[in-house]
């Protein structure tokens, strides 16, 4: 049985560039990316021992969202960070 | 600090909290009337326990405050940007704790779940005996079972266990 995925961030918090926005650095590819608030959340849980459908169960119940929409949102937001180098899976 | 609201009832309320002792009577207010409270961060989590559908920090901004009171106008909820991740980690660590719980109580047998939840509800051994038709030392094997698999070690921590998986609720039951 295939267990969820566990995404690990990579990167660092540079600084906060306003109350909204987080400035991020990968040193990997060097770049400086700024994250919103939703963005950086999402970021923060990527430990590498939390998985997607713990995630998916805690926005849903933080947001009243429903399990789908909350899947689909979070699925969206992961392939972005990891597309920018931020998130990265299996053994990082 | 005493209340007020007058009539007609308010449609939202803005509650600065100063220091860390949140007024008893908050918590009537929260549950009758969308409120936004503003509070040092070490509060989120008791704040949106008590149902707030608004939190903003203290050092928040005045732009910060006007989206987070439109927001909750609006029907919405509103927790600053920045605390957002420590709101989701403590969801994650709770659900958690309640899975690892309730995977403890599927190991028990069908009898030693009948001892557990008359023993959580405050009911002696001999009573158990009784009702189970069974002795009162293979009540005490049963609970030794019990403990050994839900990881407790006193019978307040059944209690509080069989609280946390919700197998008893508040209130005595004669």
């Amino acid at each position: 049985m295939s267990r969820p995925p566990t995404p690990k961030r990579k990167g660092t918090i540079w600084r906060e560039a306003d109350g909204n926005r987080t400035a991020i650095y990968e040193a990997e590819t060097d770049g400086l990316h700024m994250l919103n608030a939703t963005a950086l959340a999402i970021w923060e849980l990527c430990d590498g021992h939390t998985n997607i459908e713990e995630m998916v169960s805690a926005i849903s119940e933080l947001t009243g969202i429903e399990i789908g929409e909350a899947r689909r949102d979070l699925t969206i937001t992961l392939a972005t960070l990891e597309g920018l180098g931020l998130v990265g899976y299996g053994d990082a | 600090m005493g209340t007020d609201l007058g009539n007609p009832s308010p449609h939202l309320i803005v509650w600065h909290q100063i220091g860390t002792d949140i007024d008893v009577g908050l918590t009537s207010l929260v549950q009758r009337i969308p409120t936004v409270i503003v509070a040092p961060d070490d509060l989120l989590t008791a704040c949106v326990e008590l149902g707030c559908r608004g939190f903003v920090s203290s050092d928040a901004s005045a732009n910060e405050m006007v989206e987070a009171i439109q927001t909750v106008a609006d029907g919405g909820a509103y927790v600053s940007a920045r605390l957002l991740g420590s709101l989701l980690r403590r969801r994650v660590d709770r659900r958690r704790g309640s899975d690892e719980a309730l995977a403890k109580l599927e190991g028990l047998t069908a009898r030693e779940m009948e001892v557990f939840l008359l023993a959580a509800r405050g009911i002696g051994r001999e009573p158990i005996a009784a009702q189970l038709f069974i002795s009162s030392d293979t009540v005490r094997t049963h609970l030794q079972r019990v403990y050994r698999k839900l990881d407790v070690h006193t019978h307040a921590e059944l209690v509080a266990f069989a609280w946390q998986t919700r197998q008893v609720s508040a209130g005595v039951e004669g």
